[in-house]
């Protein structure tokens, strides 16, 4: 039986098992993995990193109970490069306590913070072992080379000093994301744990901007969808209106401008890494009942109402310079909610696409008086997309968000999306906590990369439950932070690995870039994962994935992409690395 | 949690209310057109639950006009008979019942009205933090036979939970 060290290092990507045995800290990684791994040389004490200046690099530090509690940690002799470190707290999956939510710490008290946070977190019987996430931000112009560093632990009164090897790439990715990671969630759900943030008002938007600021920082975009399925819209999310049929018009746009402004200017992102930017993409608060009173649906005054307010928002949106986003005009109503007649998200019948259709075309017509604002009209596809995409919506809908197991059996239907000049985002959940790795997670970026979409979306990134019930764990990508005192969320180990592939989206962007086209990270990755092509990340005719709306299914698919092991993901970030420094 | 007081004035003025706007509904829904909503009677949920476009917009719109005949808080919405339960079929407001599936028991007060009577009832609406008073109505179709009912229902405690959900 291997020895455990008492400290040790892992990868991301491999969930350490908190209470197992000493000798089985994963259950499909090597016995002797504490002892030596992919990033981790236990007898010589050494971790080996790699990255790009303006790229993070996260990994696992794990302490046995044997290492006593940890004290401080500091990094040392890596110029350019930050130290960050984030306690790893449990949450009930199944049955069982794992780790999954990851609290900031100080590195340098470590210790005193540690007993807080532990007494605040689900207690796990037995637990055996510590993890602690460190982060090492490297910086934006920091010089390429290796960095002979060290990691200094301070752990039960002593001093113990890990070797860093950290290889600073040639090249440097950009602030910016290369795809969108769409983190969706729902009307007021980020105010859920927080005392006195369940209604519109700064405590509220305090916590909603941390829950922005957190996927920016990680490379994703938080997208909250203003309204219900009933139309109804919470205060603050819409401006406020007056009047009927030709009077409507907007009374009031202090609630909409208080909450959004700060998004949509990029101000409230000030000090955030990934840039002081505009969201890429923001909801309306347009749906079926608003602002057009569904009452007066088919009768002149409806169309009245609609196009009249969103003439004025695409002039305020003007004058207020908000040009930078992309606003979405979506219909998220379907009929079995009941509210209204038609499926209008996740259409099922063809009988009901005119009805998104018509409102498409609406809505384009409307705010066809400021082109410099940028409107797009939106739907969520499953069941028939391959079919939709070869109706009229293929001209009328501007972002296809599409159920990824739909979208995987049709590469003819996205590539004449993408002709068209439409963006496509499929769209699915984050990996289960409890999968034995995290490749899930890690793939999403591979995949737009490797389908040739624009982005992605993890539909329900706060979960409907509670913190003490994270369900099968495929949501919750961001917990409550208010039981360890924070007014913001945590950020979970999947949202980490989100920010790693994204970081390698970059990279396939960059080569691509480089030389000019796609042909040599193909190459490479037909090499390392064995995906050698476009076609080789989707699964046309296999009939191997569930269909319709079945969101949260994992792909069955034997395609490499899905079955490509753990170290494939790994070679082939480093050969992507060298090629872009050659390139 | 301190249950919030309900002013016995208000409660009565409320039931008046909500009678008037039952009787309007019972008098203006088409219950023909009603009875048209759902394609197939035998679903009321799911991937293949669909719906009469037409009728179900004819209905929609009438119980939206009708709320509009009083003013002050109250949410609308109609049943039909599913099984032994009774299911929404078009919902203007959210209700302490949930939309999807849909179907839920029948209560006293619904019983009654599936029966041709109107009936009063309180309900609690615990994640809303309130209480509301509902009246159940009949819906007939042309050949005067009941084919559903209308509940209208307003917050007992207005001044802190309204249940109309689509003030703006």
């Amino acid at each position: 039986m291997a020895k455990v060290p008492p400290v040790w290092c892992a990868d991301l990507l491999v969930p350490v098992d908190i209470c197992s045995a000493p000798d089985a800290v994963n259950p499909i990684e090597p016995a002797d993995f504490s002892l030596r791994n992919d990033i981790w040389d236990g007898p010589a004490g050494t971790v080996r990193l790699a990255g790009a200046a303006g790229e993070v690099l996260d990994f696992q530090l794990v302490l046995e109970k044997s290492a006593g509690p940890l004290e401080a940690v500091r990094l040392e002799g890596a110029d350019g490069c930050s130290l960050a470190l984030g306690q790893m707290v449990a949450v009930p999956v199944d049955g069982r306590l794992l780790d999954d939510p990851v609290v900031p710490v100080d590195p340098a008290r470590a210790g005193e913070q540690f007993p807080a946070v532990a007494k605040a977190a689900p207690r796990v019987a037995g637990r055996r072992r510590q993890c602690f996430l460190v982060e090492i931000a490297i910086a934006r112009g920091a010089r390429p080379g290796l960095r002979e560093a060290a990691l200094v632990l301070k752990a039960g009164g002593s001093e113990l000093r890990l070797k860093l090897a950290l290889t600073v790439h040639g090249f440097e990715l950009p602030e910016a994301p290369t795809c969108v990671a769409d983190l969706n969630a729902y009307s007021r759900s980020p105010g859920a744990g927080y005392e006195g943030a369940g209604v519109e008002g700064e405590r509220y938007r305090a916590v909603e901007r941390e829950h922005f600021r957190m996927a920016r920082e990680h490379l994703g975009l938080f997208h909250l969808l203003p309204y219900g399925h009933s139309g109804r819209i919470e205060d603050g999310y819409a401006p406020k209106l007056s009047g009927r049929g030709r009077n409507r018009r907007v009374a009031d746009w202090t609630p909409f401008d208080t909450h959004w402004g700060g998004y949509l200017d990029g101000s409230a992102f000030k000090g955030c890494r990934g840039g002081e930017r505009p969201v890429e993409y923001l909801y309306l608060p347009v749906n079926l009942n608003w602002p057009a009173y569904f009452e007066n649906f088919g009768s002149p005054g409806y169309e009245v109402e609609f196009r009249s307010v969103l003439g004025e928002m695409t002039r305020h949106f003007a004058e207020r310079g908000w040009t930078r986003t992309r606003f979405e005009v979506f219909f998220n109503h379907k009929t079995r909610w009941k509210y209204f007649p038609w499926d209008m998200d996740e259409i099922r019948y063809d009988r009901d696409n005119y009805a998104t259709i018509s409102f498409a075309k609406m809505a384009t017509d409307a705010v066809k008086g400021a082109p410099q604002v940028k409107f797009v009209n939106r739907i969520d596809s499953s069941w028939i997309f391959d079919k939709s995409a070869r109706t009229e919506l293929a001209d009328v809908i501007n972002l296809w968000v599409v159920n990824r197991n739909s979208q995987s059996e049709a590469p003819d239907e996205s590539a004449l999306l993408r002709e068209k000049g439409q963006a496509i985002w499929p769209y699915g959940g984050a990996a289960h906590i409890a999968a034995a790795n995290r490749l899930d997670s890690l793939r999403w970026p591979w995949l737009a990369w490797g389908r040739e979409v624009d982005g992605f979306v993890w539909w329900n990134a706060l979960g409907w439950g509670s913190w003490e019930a994270a369900g099968p764990g495929n949501n919750h990508c961001l917990y409550p932070g208010a039981r360890f005192g924070l007014a913001g969320p945590l950020a979970s180990m999947r949202l980490k690995v989100l920010r790693r592939g994204m970081q390698e989206h970059a990279y396939l962007t960059l080569l691509g870039a480089k030389t000019g086209s796609r042909l040599a990270a193909d190459e490479i990755v037909g090499r390392t994962i064995g995906a050698k092509s476009r076609e080789d990340w989707y699964q046309r005719g296999e009939g191997a994935e569930a269909g319709g709306a079945d969101i949260q299914a994992t792909s069955r698919t034997q395609k490499p992409w899905n079955t490509a092991p753990r170290p494939a993901w790994s070679a082939a970030r480093a050969e992507l690395a060298r090629a872009i420094e050659r390139a | 949690m301190r249950k919030p007081r309900i002013n016995a004035k208000l409660k009565r003025e409320t039931e008046e209310r909500l009678r008037r706007l039952a009787r309007a509904a019972t008098v203006l829904v088409d219950g023909d057109a009603f009875k048209g909503v759902p394609i197939d009677p035998d679903i009321n949920t799911g991937d293949d639950y669909r719906v009469d476009h037409d009728r179900f917009i004819a209905v929609k719109k009438t119980l939206m006009k009708i709320k509009r005949l009083e003013d002050g808080d109250v949410g609308i919405m109609t049943w039909r008979r599913f099984k032994d339960q009774a299911d929404i079929v078009v919902p203007v407001d959210s209700h302490p019942c949930s939309v999807r599936p849909g179907n839920h028991p029948i209560t006293p007060a619904m019983a009654e009205a599936f029966e041709g009577r109107t009936a009063v009832q309180e309900l609690d609406w615990p994640w809303r933090g309130c209480r509301i008073l509902s009246v159940c109505a009949p819906l007939r179709d042309s050949m005067d036979d009941v084919v559903g009912i209308v509940e209208v229902f307003a917050s007992l405690t207005p001044e802190s939970v309204t249940v109309d959900m689509l003030r703006y």
